[in-house]
């Protein structure tokens, strides 16, 4: 009798062995910047599984996949806002087999936060997309331009109650920095994400919300929300009818953007590589498609021109941080 | 009426766990209260200082602890705990416990940390001394159980499991 | 009677999409893969719909979501396999179902509890699809009624269910909860986002993850107490049950199957209320209106009933505000939205008028999900038990590793792991001084509902509380918590009268 078990466990234990082996084998090949990439990538995610961020790295990571011609794994790290995933991104090795897709949130993770973010300690790979902010309103209100909202919140300090992901987040950060150019004085609402911001306004419980495209546009197909403009540099490609604030008037530019990093000392090489992989997949009009239907608006940006953006944006970012009183960070 | 948890065999340690319980309650009120006066303060319409809402749980946790003590008059709560050679194989089990996120998943990778880990802990929970036999049929199962499990997370649940960074397996 | 024609021609315009046998395979596909998802604890229904969204790119959009809701259904029922089984509750929302689920599987009925469950979720998935598809825009008109003040009693009504789900001193049930309310502030503040109790530490700032608490102090907490007591103890006989046996326990227990249920749907379809709060709440209610409370947490057949029917009915209420709407209720319904818009539909009104056939796709699959739950569940039920007579000293290490390997892969972070052992010490002490996890863990779900709504609801207002009263639903929801208070005093007085003592 217990042999028998012994016997059967035996066998068991000998096929599992036999099936798992050459799956284990398989990550041990030789990695060097001149192979780079022949093995499994992984894709640090600093938010949760099914999020807005995630469901987009998904699409895209399966077109990533086919330039790269090595399989891209998602691996999600959330917590602290994106800090936790980026320390995580921080610490990995730095050979290109791990990088990171973080927002502009984790820009403002330099200054907003205690312990702060070392954003200085990653190494800029590539922009992809940018996500410009809706200053959007109920479909019922009575606000049918910006400058009527503009006006309205000129005229009673505070009483426009405005919706966003949470102090501190990007969200919050360019829609407060955008009011307080216009000179309105808004009550800001924390909701703790896009999506219960947006549901917020289409339920008529706040009067504004400043969520990105992104968020909005499940309730702009229902014809529950109206957006009165977005706060980009330029007109969104998706919905060209709507107007920038600039235009409207407003002194005033700033918007999301979601780039792709490696650990820092990871090699020129390796990075170079990668930024290909990425600038070829950014011109597949399949690929610009499927961002498109989800709302993702393709901005690529080359290693170099992104480390100038960093260059000109962060410090701008610092200022807006500074002015709006939300620095923690000594 | 005494609310007793029963080891079957074991008479075991009996300790009175309500005032130590307490205790350590009155430990984290204290912490709470030291720490929140360092919070800034907010006004109401602007969502509200963060310290309000733990003081009043600091509160409330004073309120039933002090309320089980003076129950506990009565009828107070005796913990059996183990001894002997059962307190040390529970304390080894959780030292290897804490062990395995800081030490050996970290150094070793997943594959290896939990093998090492599951083989001792098999074998010691054994009732009899372990044969030769028993012996290699333990490491067979602990090895079939890492891999099984191995096998659902990263290649079902594409979970990446730790890799070891002496081993990087 | 016209409304109802409509809404049956309606649901029936897809059925062609399960006339192919791909869809089917396809189905079938995702209930395993929902079973995996939902057995292994940190693995969460969000989590398996997020991986497989870009397995759908190849099926057509119909097929692709007839795989997702199954996918989506089945991880919701298989939850309760863990929690019976092993005491880990495989996702959130199982957690009551373990109160009794595992007592019985300790008694030798895990077979029969699994059993239980599985009709349950059945016949409680199908009354929430029931719901969803007949009486939608009434549960939206409730739905909509929900803002941040509503939010603040719901979670007040929440925390009234502790003296239900506490064993033993209601005091030591309250200062678990409170306990669980604490843990729930570390990290940064919801709403000026200041650090708190976070020891300086990144790690801690965005608090504790729930799901690494629940494995700690019910999955491993559990291991430590079986390893000092049990293990070389052999393990427990089980006893099969037949299949007629699981529809009598439950079609004997009517009221209680469709109360639990309505209850389920209707706080599903509440936008971020979800199906953990659902089941607590039923499981409370089960246990107030039952003429055996005593029974409840020792292996009640009412209680897997009440908890297992709810979370599942709820899977049809969270559809409610995501068909209807485009409202994402919780974070699975938020993912099916992203799913969705991928394949270039956007839910919502308009989909109901421009497609109709992909409105039905979605009603139609979660139907034949809930066939496959009850397949599964029921022919499964017996090797699901056999599990249980795996010898200890096998077992408790396993399960273990597997607590780590949840908590870890949550968030692919080790410092998850090494939290998740300290819960499961603490949760190994506060057992040994009489206090049950459950409370503490209902205070972690609620407190930062309660906390967040509360000041948020104080920035709308601009300070004052008037709100709460001068709402219409929230003055009603108001009523009820009263309602339980008073009625739950009266009892605890009526109870000391006939016995003394505690």
């Amino acid at each position: 009798m217990k042999m028998r078990i012994v016997a059967r466990t035996a066998l068991v234990a000998v096929l599992f062995l036999a099936l798992a082996l050459p799956l284990w084998a398989s990550g041990a090949a030789e990695q060097t910047p001149e192979t780079y990439p022949s093995g499994t990538v992984t894709s640090i995610i600093p938010w949760p599984a099914g999020g807005r961020t995630d469901l987009a790295a998904r699409v895209w990571a399966s077109f990533l996949e086919q330039e790269l011609g090595v399989p891209v794994v998602i691996s999600n790290m959330a917590g602290a806002g994106g800090v936790t995933g980026s320390n995580t991104l921080i610490r990995a090795r730095p050979d290109g087999y791990t990088f990171g897709v973080l927002s502009i949130s984790l820009n403002l993770s330099m200054w907003t936060k205690t312990p702060p973010f070392e954003f200085e300690r990653l190494e800029p790979v590539a922009m992809l997309f940018s996500a410009p902010m809706t200053v959007s309103v109920a479909a019922d209100s009575p606000w049918q331009t910006l400058d009527e909202l503009i006006a309205y919140g000129r005229a009673n300090p505070g009483a426009l109650r405005h919706a966003n992901s949470g102090s501190g987040t990007s969200q919050h950060v360019i829609s407060a920095a955008f009011f307080q150019t216009a000179g309105v004085e808004v009550t800001h609402v924390p909701y703790g994400g896009d999506g219960p911001a947006a549901t917020a306004l289409a339920t008529g419980e706040v009067e504004v919300a400043g969520a990105p495209m992104i968020a909005m546009q499940p309730f702009l197909d229902g014809g529950d929300v109206r957006i009165l403009a977005i706060t980009g540099e330029q007109r969104s490609p998706l919905y060209p009818d709507i107007p920038t604030v600039r235009e409207l008037g407003y002194d005033f530019a700033l918007e999301s953007f979601d780039g792709i990093y490696v650990p820092e000392n990871t090699p020129r090489a390796v990075i170079d590589r990668l930024d290909a992989a990425i600038a070829r997949m950014a011109q597949r009009p399949d690929f610009i498609e499927a961002m498109h239907r989800i709302s993702y608006e393709i901005a690529y940006l080359s290693t170099d021109d992104f480390r100038e953006y960093l260059a000109v944006v962060n410090p701008q970012l610092e200022q807006v941080v500074n002015g709006l009183g939300l620095r923690l960070a000594p | 009426m005494n609310e007793e948890i029963q080891a079957p065999e074991d008479p075991g340690l009996r300790v009175p766990v309500d005032i130590p319980v307490a205790v350590a309650v009155c430990a984290l009120v204290g912490y709470i209260l030291i720490s929140t006066t360092a919070f800034p303060d907010v006004e109401w319409n602007r969502g509200g200082s963060p310290g309000f809402y733990p003081r009043i749980l600091a509160i409330l946790l004073t309120i039933f602890a002090a309320s089980m003590v003076w129950k506990s008059r009565r009828s107070p709560t005796i913990a059996v705990f183990p001894h002997r050679r059962r307190a040390i194989y529970l304390i080894s089990c959780i030292g290897g416990s804490v062990l395995m996120p800081l030490v050996l998943m970290p150094l070793l990778g997943f594959r290896i940390a939990a093998f090492m880990f599951m083989y001792p802990v098999m074998l010691a929970g054994r009732s009899t001394r372990p044969t030769r036999r028993d012996l290699l049929l333990t490491a067979g199962v602990a090895v079939l159980v890492t891999t099984i499990i191995y096998v659902a997370f990263v290649y079902l649940a594409r979970v990446r499991l730790p890799r070891g960074a002496i081993t990087n397996w | 009677m016209q409304y109802i024609q409509e809404t049956f021609a309606l649901w029936s315009s897809g059925i062609h999409i399960f006339t192919s046998f791909d869809t089917h395979l396809l189905i079938f596909v995702g209930s395993v893969i929902g079973l995996l998802f939902g057995t292994l604890p940190g693995l969460s229904s969000s989590m398996a719909l997020a991986i497989f969204i870009p397995f759908t790119f190849g099926f057509t959009p119909h097929q692709g979501i007839a795989f997702l809701i199954t996918i989506y259904t089945t991880s919701v029922f298989a939850g309760a396999l863990a929690a019976i089984l092993v005491n880990i509750p495989g996702t959130p929302s199982s957690i009551s179902t373990g109160f009794d689920g595992y007592p019985m599987a300790q008694r030798g009925e895990a077979g029969r509890a699994v059993g239980i469950a599985t009709v349950a979720s059945a016949l409680g998935g199908l009354v929430g699809l029931i719901f969803l598809m007949v009486f939608s825009p009434m549960i939206v008109l409730l739905a909509r009624r929900f803002g941040s003040w509503e939010y603040v009693l719901l979670a007040v009504m929440g925390v009234t269910m502790i003296s239900y789900i506490s064993k033993g001193s209601i005091i030591k049930g309250l200062l678990g909860g409170t306990l669980g309310l604490f843990i729930a502030t570390i990290g940064e503040d919801p709403i000026i986002s200041y650090p708190r109790f976070s020891f300086g530490t990144y790690q801690l700032l965005g608090g504790i993850d729930f799901v690494v608490i629940l494995i700690g102090l019910f999955g491993l907490a559990e291991v430590f107490l079986q390893l000092e007591k049990h293990i070389r103890a052999e393990p427990v006989v089980q006893t099969v049950s037949g299949f007629g046996r699981s529809f009598r326990d439950v079609l004997s227990r009517p009221v209680c199957l469709i109360r639990s249920s309505l209850i389920g749907t209707v706080i599903g379809a509440i936008p971020a209320a979800g199906p953990s709060i659902a089941s607590v709440v039923s499981y409370g209610v089960a246990k107030r209106s039952s003429r055996n409370p005593e029974e409840f947490g020792n292996g009640s057949i009412d209680g897997i009933l009440a908890a297992e029917s709810s979370n599942n009915a709820s899977v049809g209420g969270a559809l409610i505000p995501m068909m209807t709407l485009g409202i994402p209720g919780d974070p699975m319904t938020a993912v099916l939205i992203g799913a969705l818009l991928v394949h270039g539909l956007s839910p919502g009104p308009r989909l109901f008028t421009d497609n109709p056939a992909y409105v039905s796709a979605v009603y139609l699959s979660y139907a034949i999900a809930l066939v496959w739950v009850l397949i599964n569940g029921l022919l499964g039920a017996r090797w699901y038990a056999k599990l249980l007579s795996i010898p200890r000293h096998v077992l408790l290490p396993m399960i273990m590793v597997l607590c780590m390997v949840g908590s870890y892969s949550l968030n692919s972070n080790l410092f998850d792991v090494l939290i998740m052992v300290i819960f499961g010490v603490i949760g190994y002490l506060l057992q040994k001084a009489a206090i049950s996890p459950a409370p503490i863990i209902l205070g972690v779900v609620l407190g930062p509902m309660f906390e967040t709504n509360l000041r948020r609801s104080m920035i709308l207002s601009r300070g004052s509380f008037m709100p709460f009263v001068t709402r219409p639903m929230s003055l009603a929801i108001l009523a009820v918590i009263a309602y339980i208070i008073v009625s739950s005093v009266r009892q605890a007085r009526r109870a000391g009268k006939n016995s003394s003592g505690v």
